[in-house]
C-alpha cells in the first residue's frame, strides 16, 4: 500500500515556519513567523476581543458576557485573595492575565488542525522557569538574607540542617520544572490520544458501512474523550495559575 | 416674629401648588391637555435594543448570544485546516507518496 502513511501523532506539535525573512543585517538576522507565534497572536486577540466586546460599559444590567467575565473575575480575585492574602491583590492582573493565556491557549488547541500552544516546552516550561526567577527575585527583595531561612523548616535540630537544606533546595528547584511540565505533559498526553484514535476511527469509518455503523460505538467514547480534553484545558489553567499563587505566597510569607 | 418671615421660613416646607382637586377637575380636564399631549406622542411597546456593530449584534444586553463563539471555532478551523494543507502540499514538493 503506497498510498497509506500515516504521520507520527506527535508531529502535531512541531513548530515550523510559515513565512520568514532572512536578511543579511545584524549579522544573519531571521525574523519568522511560526504556527507557535501565530496562535500565540490568536490567544492575545482572543483574550482582547473578550474583555473588550464583552465588557457591560457601565450597564446596570449585565449581560450574558459581562456575567462570565465578572464570575471569573471574582473567582480569580477570591483565589487570590485567599492564597497570598487580602493585602496582596498586587498579584492579581499577573494571575488574571496568566490564566486567560493558559486557559485560551488550551481551548483553542483542541479545536480540529489547530496548534497546542501550551504543549510546546518553549512556552510552558519557560512560563514556569521565568515565574519562578520572577518569585525567587521577588522572595529576595521582600525578606533579604532571611529568605533561605525558607530551606530550613522550624525545629529542625542542628545536625540534620545540612541534609534538610539540600533537600529543601531540591524540592525548591523542581517547583520550576514541575509546573510546566505539568501543563506540557497532560496537553501533549491528550492531543496524542485523540490523534491516534481519530486516525484508527477515520480508517474504520472509511471501511464498510456495516463496519461504519458499529464504530459509532468507539466513536461515542472518543467524543466523551474530547469533552475530557475540554475539562483538562479548564482544570489545568486553574491548576498552574493556583499553584502560581501558593508560590507567591511562600515569596510574600516565607511558610 | 414677624408673620412675613414665619411664612418665608415655613415655605420649604409647604409644597407648591400644582394639582389641586380644581385645577384637575374643573371644566373637564382642561389643566390635563398638556400632560395627556406629552404622554400620547411617547413611543408605544416594548423598547428594542439598539443595535450597533458587532458588540450591539452579539455581545450587549439581551444581543448577547454564542455565535461569536462558533464563528471563532469555524474561524480557526479553516485556518488551522488551510494550514495543514499547505504544509502537506510542501511536504510532497520533494516527498512523493
Amino acid at each position: 500500500m503506497s498510498g497509506f502513511n500515516i504521520l507520527s501523532p506527535l508531529s502535531q506539535f512541531e513548530v515550523s515556519s510559515l513565512i520568514g525573512v532572512n536578511a543579511p543585517i545584524l549579522g544573519y538576522l531571521n525574523i519568522t513567523l511560526t504556527n507557535l507565534a501565530l496562535y500565540s497572536c490568536f490567544i492575545l486577540l482572543i483574550a482582547l476581543g473578550l474583555h473588550l466586546y464583552g465588557n457591560n460599559d457601565s450597564n446596570l444590567i449585565p449581560n450574558k458576557w459581562s456575567i462570565s467575565l465578572e464570575t471569573s473575575f471574582a473567582s480569580l480575585s477570591s483565589m487570590v485573595r485567599e492564597q497570598i492574602g487580602a493585602q496582596s491583590e498586587i498579584y492579581l492582573p499577573f494571575i488574571y492575565s496568566l490564566f486567560f493565556f493558559i486557559l485560551f491557549g488550551n481551548l483553542i488547541s483542541n479545536v480540529p488542525y489547530s496548534f497546542a500552544v501550551t504543549a510546546s516546552g518553549v512556552v510552558s516550561l519557560g512560563l514556569s522557569v521565568t515565574i519562578f526567577i520572577g518569585v525567587t527575585i521577588l522572595a529576595l527583595s521582600i525578606h533579604g538574607l532571611k529568605f533561605f531561612s525558607f530551606f530550613i523548616p522550624s525545629g529542625t535540630p542542628l545536625a540534620l540542617v545540612p541534609l534538610l537544606v539540600l533537600i529543601e533546595l531540591v524540592s525548591y528547584l523542581a517547583r520550576a520544572v514541575s509546573l510546566g511540565v505539568r501543563l506540557f505533559a497532560n496537553i501533549v498526553a491528550g492531543h496524542t490520544l485523540l490523534k491516534i484514535l481519530s486516525t484508527y476511527l477515520y480508517k474504520l469509518f472509511s471501511g464498510s458501512v456495516l463496519i461504519a455503523v458499529i464504530t459509532l460505538i468507539p466513536f461515542a467514547i472518543f467524543l466523551a474523550l474530547i469533552g475530557l480534553e475540554i475539562a483538562v484545558s479548564l482544570i489545568q489553567a486553574f491548576v498552574f495559575t493556583l499553584l502560581v499563587c501558593s508560590y507567591l505566597r511562600d515569596a510574600v510569607h516565607l511558610h | 416674629m414677624h408673620a412675613s418671615l414665619v411664612r418665608r421660613q415655613l415655605q420649604g416646607l409647604i409644597p407648591p401648588k400644582i394639582a389641586t382637586p380644581k385645577l384637575v377637575s374643573g371644566d373637564a380636564g382642561t389643566g390635563l391637555g398638556p400632560l395627556v399631549e406629552f404622554y400620547s406622542k411617547l413611543p408605544k411597546g416594548r423598547v428594542t435594543p439598539r443595535v450597533s456593530g458587532i458588540k450591539g449584534r452579539y455581545f450587549s444586553g439581551e444581543n448577547a448570544s454564542g455565535k461569536p463563539i462558533v464563528a471563532l471555532i469555524v474561524g480557526l478551523f479553516a485556518i488551522g485546516y488551510t494550514l495543514d494543507y499547505n504544509m502537506h502540499l510542501k511536504h510532497h514538493k520533494n516527498h512523493a507518496h
